[in-house]
């Protein structure tokens, strides 16, 4: 059987393509569709092609882009990053592939358009006030007025918790947003369940594909305690749900999907259990960034080939969640919000010998510039792994946090502090 | 002589946090710390070294897992 030909639309933040190409595994024919940025970059450039063909849309304009990528002959098309979405969906409708109409992508990728449909759908949400960009001071102190807090200031379009952060007063929102062009939405900060395990935090995600109608909810993944102020520090699947929540927070997800228009996708939905229950945070119109990983080392379920089976338009469903041999883990080390360079990983030498411990990935070395501003993606340290179960994940993440300590210089005198990563503000 | 070439172009590109002299022929690069975009510089490190190109079916996290691995692969590709 011939695989078929996916358009990936490659971005800087997207999947590394050496990555996705072994993910995918040869269940599809890859073609990387670039902007002018990759010609400025000939390693890249070598690898995109030896992993599949390079297609330039470089200073096109969507009917030209996509009269360039038919002569390519693609079955479907895909992006893993939030930015390109509504590049895709615009090339989609032009070429007739199965993806989210402009529409959807909208609402998928616009977080003030999101939460509107999703509260006119019923979706618990938090409660949520638009900001538009460019306010004068006066009308901008005039919104902020109206707005609850503490509350979750965020930009209207993004993802990676980039520019995510905490308000507690008009004054503060004005100081924050006054002169900014660009839009944003401020969330009211949703509490800690207050009978959850504090060693995990009280939100997770629902991995799902929908396809030919019908939602199929893979898995879900729970997550380690924010670091300040919304950054990641990990997943691991299974999450830890009390039973008697899974349905319900199934059919949150399945409402989701519906009050967004998504017909064909795989979809990653963030819930939060609060006090008043679960809260739907957000949904993206894509693959997760690290769950199909985790996923796929304790399942037989590999989300980036299903990725391209929905692209293309070929019926999947999957009954899930799907079965899991233990534990699997993604654990991150964030910088301080203080630091600014790191210094050294103390203890790295030592990780490999933990037991469940299976990559270990310094995606800073030790010298390089961090910056909390980066959002997720400032992270010093990778460590994946699995553990039999919750209570020996558990002791495996204890272990590593143990076993290494990051040392960062710090931006306020520069003189090197030792510090742990997971003490400050990740409720531990 | 490839075996130090080897160890070389990890030492240059393969962005790892320990001493190469300390990992052995047989231990695991990922898990001592080879991300996957450092296993691409380490690649096309190899192919510009030896004069070689990896074939597809060799482009797997396999082929980079240790320098054994690596070894095995290289001597494959440019004969006995």
């Amino acid at each position: 059987m011939i695989p078929p030909r996916i358009a990936i639309l490659h971005h800087p933040r997207s999947l590394a393509p050496f990555g996705l190409f072994q993910a995918v595994g040869g269940a599809a024919e890859l073609l990387w569709v670039v902007d002018d940025t990759v010609s400025g970059d000939p390693q890249l450039l070598r690898i995109l092609s030896r992993t599949g063909t390079v297609v330039p849309i470089g200073g096109l304009d969507h009917d030209e882009a996509s009269g360039v990528l038919a002569t390519y002959r693609p079955d479907g098309i895909v992006s893993f990053v939030d930015d390109h979405i509504e590049l895709a969906a615009a090339l989609a409708e032009r070429l007739g592939l199965p993806y989210h109409s402009p529409q959807v992508a909208a609402n998928v990728v616009d977080k003030a358009r999101q939460r509107v449909a999703l509260a006119r759908a019923g979706v618990p949400g938090p409660r949520f006030w638009q900001v538009p960009g460019g306010l004068p001071t006066d009308q901008l102190a005039c919104l902020a007025g109206t707005i609850r807090y503490p509350g979750v200031l965020k930009p209207d379009h993004g993802s990676g918790s980039r520019g995510i952060v905490r308000v507690a007063s008009p004054e503060e929102l004005v100081g924050l947003l006054a002169g900014s062009p660009t839009g944003s939405v401020v969330e009211e900060y949703l509490s800690d369940a207050p009978d959850g395990d504090r060693f995990f935090a009280s939100y997770f995600s629902v991995e799902s594909v929908v396809s030919a109608g019908r939602v199929s909810h893979v898995a879900l993944t729970g997550r380690f305690p924010l670091a300040e102020p919304f950054r990641e520090t990990g997943n691991f699947i299974p999450a830890l749900l009390p039973s008697p929540l899974q349905r319900p927070v199934l059919e949150m997800v399945e409402a989701a999907v519906e009050a967004l228009g998504i017909e064909t996708s795989v979809v990653h939905t963030e819930i939060k259990l609060t006090p008043e229950g679960p809260r739907l945070v957000e949904v993206n119109g894509r693959l997760g960034g690290r769950p199909p990983f985790v996923l796929q080392s304790v399942s037989e379920v590999n989300l980036f080939q299903v990725a391209c089976q929905v692209a293309t338009g070929v019926p999947v469903s999957i009954e899930g969640p799907v079965a899991c041999q233990g534990v699997g883990f993604w654990l991150m080390f964030q910088p301080t919000v203080t630091a600014r360079r790191l210094v050294s990983l103390e203890g790295l030498d030592h990780l490999q010998a933990v037991e469940g411990v299976e990559a270990v990935s310094a995606t800073r070395q030790p010298g390089e510039a961090v910056d909390w501003r980066e959002g997720t993606d400032s992270q010093v340290l990778t460590v994946r792994g699995r553990a039999a179960n919750h209570d020996q994940l558990r002791q495996v993440i204890k272990t590593i946090r143990s076993t290494v300590t990051p040392v960062y210089e710090e931006g306020n005198g520069g003189v090197p502090v030792t510090t742990a990563t997971f003490s400050a503000g990740t409720g531990i | 002589m490839m075996d130090e070439s080897i160890r070389n172009i990890l030492a240059e590109h393969g962005n790892l946090p320990l001493d190469v002299a300390k990992i052995r022929d047989e231990d695991d690069l990922y898990q001592a710390g080879l991300t996957s975009h450092a296993s691409v510089n380490v690649m096309l490190a190899l192919e510009d070294e030896f004069g070689v190109e990896f074939p597809e079916t060799m482009l797997c996290k396999s082929t980079f897992e240790s320098v054994a691995a690596i070894r095995v692969a290289l001597s494959a590709l440019t004969g006995p």
